[in-house]
């Protein structure tokens, strides 16, 4: 006959040494990289799972390490003190952990590719947000030490710039070809961190580079050059609808690092704070290698609109989370040793002002310089 | 006054950034920008002396710093105190006491430290000329709320409640015809004052819904102007910090003229009347409003068209950046985005003159500056604020015994006018 609670209060002369001696044996997996080859990584941490509570009965407690000094720790079941109120939440991580490395185990026994857009609508029930897919993804990657998650784990993530070009561009991945068709608006598509990017020389010398924070003008502006192509030089235009996802902004750093020449840099985002920040993403983005620092931010700025514009331009009100959110970029941009003047002016400005704009507003000449 | 105002210093690159705010006291005239410092430029030069070479600068915040307000004042036993304070853009409130013969200017602290948490927008000092009143300084938070300290020259605090009671006690007395001891042989008495200046709040004119207060104005009549980024402008009593006066703004949304941010409020010289600009869309408009009703007395309006009626309603072909009244209360001047100062007959209601300000009138050559870094052109700089300057304070091109401007303009620049003739 096992131990009734009377023997173990006998036993424990502490609270805390009868906390420890009811608690279950569990099972400590380290999530690490302990194979050379990741699918059989994964393999062993999902059947040393599986094994654990099925066969044995035990409960286990994932460990992954992360870039922070505590790793995070999984339990299932969920046991310990304090536990009742996380311990929906506890399952639901370690589900959402395990679900996502049996997929990665299954895209890379099986070599296919998916988008992490695809991850996320094969059980939107468990994920309930993209974000949590790409938040795990990360985790993932950085627990299994892949400084090149995205190609290591045949998750990539999914589509959402758009690039319209008046030259052809070529891509090159892994020997295989991928063409950017000229005069045609489309997606920038995937490559790596080792794709190579070359613009065929077109009629002109020079080549102008727009990145655009908004679909809506980088759609006029594509309408513009496609229907008069004459008038206009040979340009990029580049959108990444909003915050530019990974791809995007790889897909301009290939271009800085390819060989042909582009005369012009230009980025232009609305005049709020949230406009200045995308462009710092696109600009210097130091956590990964893929920063442009060729690009400018030219535009639109709260000055530009008011000096260039005659016709009335409908500015609005800065909003009290605005204010806050701008504070807190210049904040962050000042505290550098070299902050960028253009930067920290257009965010003061905004705060002093109490006014932002949309881009929109700006006439498409603007943009685009006729020839 | 003459209605003509001539240049008389000028100084162009005075800042590295833009100039957000200028303030004048009686030693110097003190700017505020963005680059994170204020300068203090010497208001007595002599005619040959260049204000660049004439300067105090002090870095404040790396955020930058937008407002400025200076305290001058020569305390009881001859003390003298010139403090300089600012908000930067990170919200802080910093203050430095100068001592004006050494030019050393030092960082105080004179806020009391539960009261720093707040994140600041305006503020400004209130100078008493009756000794039974503090001075004080009212500051505006981003939330709305408007904080009012009493400032403190000395260690001993002067209780002014407590001054007002024994006064009204002394009255009663009198009128009663019983004799009073006369209360200036008690303050006579008094140990040794030490000098240690520090503010202590009085209070506190909570915001109804958190909109952003642009600015704030004190009135030697005892009243606080709020104004707030969504039009409206609240006045307050500045002894019992309850509202009393709440002017609406106008907003109309989904039209171009939406906007109608109040961006600057000034009280009188006596205190009888409150000018308000604030936007009418992308114009500019000055409203003067009677502070004992609160009745709105009437606008600045530029004559349009035809010299008689006027068509717009507005100031300035651009938001409003500054107001001041001269000393004696008969002109406003008010600065603009239009690149203009204008001058107001304030009981006329007409403008009787204007300055157009061109990035080329800087004097020094290699200072003009004809567009900023992202080759926007500031030749017609947007004037940012602009301060009336008493008689007596400047110096140089006889400017002692007139009444002076001064302005702070986009093309980095700070200017100095004064009024034409002897006066």
């Amino acid at each position: 006959m096992g131990k009734g609670l009377i023997d173990y209060m006998n036993d424990c002369s502490t609270k805390d040494d009868l906390y420890k001696s009811l608690l279950p044996r569990t099972r400590t997996i380290h999530m690490n990289m302990y194979d050379e080859d990741i699918s059989g990584t994964i393999e062993t941490i999902l059947s040393l799972t599986k094994n654990s509570l099925e066969q044995h009965q035990q409960p286990v407690n994932i460990l992954i390490r992360t870039k922070s000094k505590s790793p995070i720790s999984l339990k299932f079941p969920d046991h310990g003190l304090y536990s009742s109120v996380a311990a929906h939440q506890n399952s639901n991580r370690i589900a959402i952990m395990l679900n996502l490395l049996q997929t990665i185990q299954e895209c890379l026994t099986s070599s296919t590719v998916k988008t992490n857009r695809d991850l996320f609508y094969s059980n939107v029930e468990l994920y309930g947000k993209q974000v949590t897919v790409d938040r795990w993804i990360n985790t993932i990657a950085q627990s299994l030490e892949l400084t090149n998650a995205r190609d290591n784990l045949n998750v990539i993530p999914a589509q959402k710039g758009l690039v319209f070009t008046t030259q052809e561009i070529r891509i090159l991945t892994k020997g295989s070809e991928e063409r950017i068709n000229p005069y045609h608006s489309s997606l920038i598509p995937h490559m790596d961190q080792n794709s190579l990017c070359q613009i065929v020389p077109g009629r002109n010398a020079t080549t102008r580079l727009l990145v655009l924070e908004k679909e809506a003008v980088y759609n006029q502006l594509v309408n513009d050059v496609q229907y008069s192509p004459s008038y206009y030089d040979d340009c990029i235009i580049v959108t990444g609808k909003g915050y530019p996802d990974f791809l995007t902004r790889l897909f301009l750093h290939k271009l800085q690092v390819s060989t042909t020449a582009i005369e012009r840099w230009e980025i232009y985002t609305d005049a709020d704070p949230y406009g200045v920040d995308i462009a710092m993403k696109y600009v210097q983005n130091v956590k990964e290698p893929c920063r442009c620092n060729k690009l400018v931010h030219r535009g639109v700025f709260l000055f530009q609109l008011m000096s260039n514009q005659r016709q009335q331009v409908q500015y609005l009100p800065m909003t009290q989370r605005d204010t806050a959110v701008a504070t807190r970029i210049l904040q962050r941009v000042t505290e550098s040793n070299l902050p960028n003047m253009t930067t920290v002016q257009e965010l003061q400005r905004q705060i002093f002002l109490q006014k932002k704009a949309e881009m929109n507003v700006m006439g498409r000449e603007t943009y685009l310089g006729q020839k | 006054m003459s209605n003509v105002f001539i240049s008389t210093a000028n100084c162009g690159k005075a800042h590295n950034a833009d100039i957000y705010g200028t303030s004048v006291c009686l030693p110097y005239t003190v700017t505020c920008s963005g680059d994170g410092t204020i300068k203090l430029w010497k208001n007595k030069l002599l005619d040959n002396e260049l204000p660049k070479e004439n300067v105090i600068t002090q870095f404040v915040h790396r955020t930058g710093v937008h407002h400025v307000d200076t305290f001058y004042s020569v305390e009881k036993g001859g003390h003298e105190l010139c403090i300089v304070s600012c908000v930067s853009f990170a919200g802080t409130i910093h203050f430095y006491q100068v001592d004006v013969k050494s030019g050393k200017v030092e960082a105080v602290d004179l806020l009391p430290s539960q009261d720093k948490k707040k994140s600041y927008w305006s503020l400004k000092w209130f100078k008493s000329d009756d000794q039974m009143v503090c001075h004080r300084l009212a500051a505006t938070d981003v939330k709305g709320n408007t904080l009012v300290w009493r400032f403190h020259p000395f260690a001993q605090e002067f209780d002014e409640e407590l001054a007002k009671k024994e006064e009204e006690k002394r009255a009663k007395r009198l009128a009663r015809g019983q004799s009073v001891e006369d209360p200036s042989t008690n303050s006579e008495n008094d140990e040794e004052l030490k000098l240690q200046p520090h503010l202590k709040l009085h209070g506190e004119i909570p915001s109804v819904e958190p909109v952003f207060a642009t600015c704030v104005g004190i009135s030697h009549n005892g009243l606080v102007a709020t104004g707030f980024a969504n039009g409206s402008v609240v006045v307050s009593e500045l002894s019992t910090l309850r509202r009393i006066h709440n002017f609406e703004g106008f907003g109309i949304q989904g039209i171009e003229q939406n906007s109608n941010t109040v961006r600057a409020v000034e009280f009188s010289p006596l205190g009888t009347l409150l000018a308000v600009a604030s936007d009418s869309g992308s114009y500019g408009c000055v409203s003067l409003y009677e502070t004992e009703y609160g009745e709105r007395v009437g606008s600045l309006t530029v004559p349009t068209h035809s010299a008689q009626t006027s068509i717009g309603t507005f100031a300035h072909d651009g938001w409003v950046f500054g107001l001041s009244f001269n000393p004696t209360g008969e002109f406003l001047a008010t600065c603009g985005y239009d690149s203009k100062v204008r001058i107001w007959d304030v009981k006329l209601r007409e403008r009787v003159s204007t300055l157009n300000i061109s990035a080329g009138d800087i004097e020094v050559e290699e200072d003009i500056m004809l567009q900023d870094e992202n080759g926007e052109s500031v030749k017609n700089p947007p004037v940012m604020d602009v301060k009336f300057i008493n008689k007596g304070v400047r110096g140089g091109m006889g400017s002692e015994t007139n009444e002076g401007l001064c302005c702070v303009c986009l093309d980095r620049s700070v200017r100095w006018f004064r009024a034409a003739g002897g006066s």
